[in-house]
């Protein structure tokens, strides 16, 4: 999900060892986790959606034919091509980051941050280059004056130029050697983690759990019995702009437009919890108040109904950010936002739960099926 | 034998780095075999996490590590040792096996754990930081139980730092397992006084670099068990003990048993030196702490050091070492001497050493333990 701030639009040979944790309750074989997990662990830094768009190809039921529009969108569309309605539900690939900036002469990298995120989350961790060679490992180091007293003062002073990458070579020539070149994308080493109680968490379950959400309905539908055109979106640059969705606006006009992405909730110890408060496993949300749109009522009812009469858990509430589907109203589509609640937004842990995730394929399938 | 100060010439860093280098490409594919298999020792040891008092699963790698003849004692601390040779002046090599963390001093109603930072040792001033929004592992005794330090979200403050603008101690850390009630956190194995410790992500940089947590001092481990499984016994001079040290954070716990439990005659401290301005750069070869410190500092074997790292072509950093742990444990009990591999962004969860500075430290220790004292 797209950060608004204040009501501004923010524009903006590796080795990965992870301890063999184990999850105190086993995975659960056939579960929206499960496709989760492959397109988490798969790096799409804005503008470098490729090998999410790949992984997201590969899930897709074998009766898709999908198109890749000229902005990176990837499409798949089923149902009569006249049909009663035309319903758009799109999610995103991409997620925050870094691209590389400049190779700097001492092998060092100048980065730039790519959508929004409190950027100390990165300070002193390691992370990955992804270069037409491969990945390659790096370190954001820390500010200068990490081990003073001072430093703890401001935590929060770390940030824009300060923040470079440290791959351990001392010469541009040797950093490009490793394939490493400006414009190249940089996350941290991506790994899904499954929690106790069927909760997971991982760096770009915003939007990975609305992509998965999206294939799971695919997956499930029954194309030969819809009675509308239902075009499913995996859009771009979401994060830096909706840009992915502004192309789309430009040539469809959807009956409605439903963009499937996350409800930042405040079911946390460290937010306040006067409002986005949705709880995590009570089931999907209805966004129906965001930074970025005000949902149609009358649609927001519609849809608890449907959810209730098929037995499928549902909350609604207001939060903050933006969604896909918020540029489709200037053009006479109305916007619903479909979302599951999640924690710690933009974060490298984004938590979420599976039964949330599981209903809203359930339910996004429903409305393709149903509206 | 001499006692007396002798001056040893620094060798400038850069030279130092061009020697590695050169040595490195002179020996060619094996030496890079060795390179890979000393950060393999890196890698293996950085991705466990090991509490002050709870070091079992480093203790564990260890000994799967050693050689068949290493015969291991471990004492009521949980300090691993193994001795070789007999007679002379007793040598021992001691690396500490665990690292800063934290355990489970409070479960809330709501199922959220709540940390204690066990460390006596100065950390950096963002320590704390460091781990908010970062991937956990609760260390049970049954199981390593993933989890997540919970982080104000981006978007409910519109970017606006301020949640995370204040000091941030363990105190403000809420960790999250998945768990909902206390009976979900009995359930999912979990426990008061549990280790907690940054979740093991550790990359590869170029060169035979490594980042992760907790290099200080799973590269000095690493050193050790490099030197014991390339040790051959029979050209020893004297008695060599191996040890692996518990609670070091906390003072020098383990130290202080090993220096009553042991009987040696000189003391190699295997730790990380000094962060700082002056800081050993990895790369440039093993650390030594410099003719002049104050804190177990011992010019004999200082000389000795500086010695057998001439003879075998290994350049030194003379650099500081921070006081207290180990070397206090020694000091004033025997000849000690501060030495180990360099680490780079000490205190962070992306702690960078470099494999050929663990190959030739195990290299130096190994011509010192072969040589007359």
């Amino acid at each position: 999900m797209r950060l608004f701030r204040s009501g501004a639009i923010l524009v903006g040979g590796v080795l990965v060892l992870c301890a063999p944790a184990r999850a105190a309750r086993p995975a659960r074989e056939g579960g929206s986790f499960t496709i989760l997990s492959t397109l988490v662990e798969t790096p799409g830094v804005s503008t470098r959606e490729q090998a999410v768009r790949d992984r997201v190809r590969a899930l897709l039921p074998s009766w898709a034919r999908p198109d890749i529009d000229a902005k990176g969108n990837l499409l798949v569309a089923a149902g009569p091509e006249r049909g009663a309605r035309t319903l758009l539900f799109i999610a995103h690939m991409d997620e925050t980051g870094y691209l590389v900036k400049t190779v700097r002469d001492d092998g060092s990298l100048e980065v730039k941050q790519v959508g929004g995120f409190f950027e100390t989350l990165y300070e002193g961790q390691v992370v990955l280059v992804h270069t037409v060679k491969g990945d390659v490992g790096g370190v954001v180091p820390p500010r200068p004056n990490y081990l003073e007293t001072a430093a703890a003062e401001a935590p929060a002073a770390f940030g824009g130029d300060a923040v470079h990458v440290d791959l351990g070579v001392t010469t541009r020539q040797s950093a490009e050697a490793l394939g490493v070149a400006v414009g190249d994308s940089i996350t941290i080493p991506k790994t899904f983690q499954r929690l106790y109680g069927s909760y997971g968490s991982g760096r770009a379950v915003d939007d990975r759990a609305g992509c998965t959400a999206l294939l799971m309905a695919l997956r499930g539908l029954d194309t030969k019995t819809l009675r509308n055109r239902v075009i499913f979106a995996f859009s771009v640059e979401e994060e830096i702009g909706l840009n992915g969705a502004q192309a789309l606006a430009q040539t469809l006009r959807p009956d409605l437009a439903i963009a499937v992405d996350t409800f930042v909730s405040s079911d946390s110890p460290l937010e306040r919890e006067a409002f986005a408060h949705a709880v995590l496993g009570k089931g999907p949300v209805v966004r129906a108040i965001d930074s970025s749109n005000i949902t149609d009522p009358a649609i927001v009812d519609r849809v608890l109904a449907l959810a209730r009469q098929n037995g499928l858990p549902i909350q609604y509430g207001l939060t903050r950010g933006g969604n896909d589907g918020s540029v489709f109203p200037e053009f006479g589509t109305p916007d619903l936002a479909l979302s599951w609640p999640t924690v710690h937004s933009h974060s490298p842990v984004e938590v979420i739960h599976e039964r949330d995730l599981d209903a809203l394929g359930a339910l996004v399938r429903l409305i393709a099926e149903r509206w | 034998m001499t006692t007396g100060r002798r001056p040893v010439r620094r060798r400038p860093l850069a030279a130092g780095l061009v020697l590695l280098a050169a040595a490195c490409a002179v020996a060619g594919p094996a030496m890079a075999g060795q390179v890979e298999d000393a950060a393999a020792l890196v890698r293996g040891l950085c991705s466990i996490g090991g509490v002050a008092g709870h070091e079992g699963q480093v203790r564990a790698a260890i000994r799967k590590a050693a050689p068949s003849w290493a015969t291991f004692e471990e004492d009521n601390l949980g300090n691993l040792t193994v001795t070789v040779g007999s007679g002379g002046t007793g040598l021992l090599l001691v690396a500490h096996m665990d690292e800063p963390g934290y355990v489970v001093s409070g479960i809330t109603d709501r199922g959220y754990l709540r940390l204690q930072r066990l460390s006596r040792q100065p950390l950096p001033a963002l320590f704390d930081q460091f781990h908010m929004g970062q991937p956990l592992v609760v260390q049970t005794r049954r199981a390593q139980v993933p989890a997540v330090a919970v982080v104000p979200s981006t978007h409910l403050w519109r970017g606006n730092p301020a949640p995370l603008n204040r000091p941030i101690l363990d105190e403000d850390l809420f960790v999250d397992i998945g768990a909902r009630a206390p009976d979900d956190v009995a359930a999912a194995g979990v426990a008061l006084l549990d280790p907690v410790v940054i979740g093991r992500r550790v990359v590869d940089l170029a060169a035979g670099r490594i980042a992760g947590p907790a290099m200080d001092d799973r590269a000095g481990c690493a050193t050790l068990l490099r030197l014991l499984q390339t040790l051959e016994p029979s050209k020893l001079r004297g008695t060599l003990t191996v040890a692996f040290s518990a609670q070091e954070v906390m003072g020098g716990r383990g130290a202080e048993r090993l220096r009553n439990r042991l009987h040696v005659g000189d003391v190699l401290v295997i730790d990380a030196p000094a962060a700082g301005r002056a800081a050993a750069v990895p790369g440039g070869g093993p650390a030594v702490s410099a003719p002049g410190g104050k804190e177990g500092y011992s010019q004999r074997l200082y000389n000795l050091v500086a010695e057998q790292a001439a003879e075998s072509q290994i350049p030194l950093q003379n650099v500081a070492f921070t006081a207290g742990g180990a070397q206090a444990a020694f000091q004033g009990k025997t000849q000690v001497l501060a030495m180990g591999v360099p680490v780079q962004y000490a205190g962070t969860p992306g702690e960078v050493t470099d494999a050929h500075d663990v190959l030739a430290l195990a290299q130096l220790l190994k011509a010192i333990a072969e040589a007359e004292r």
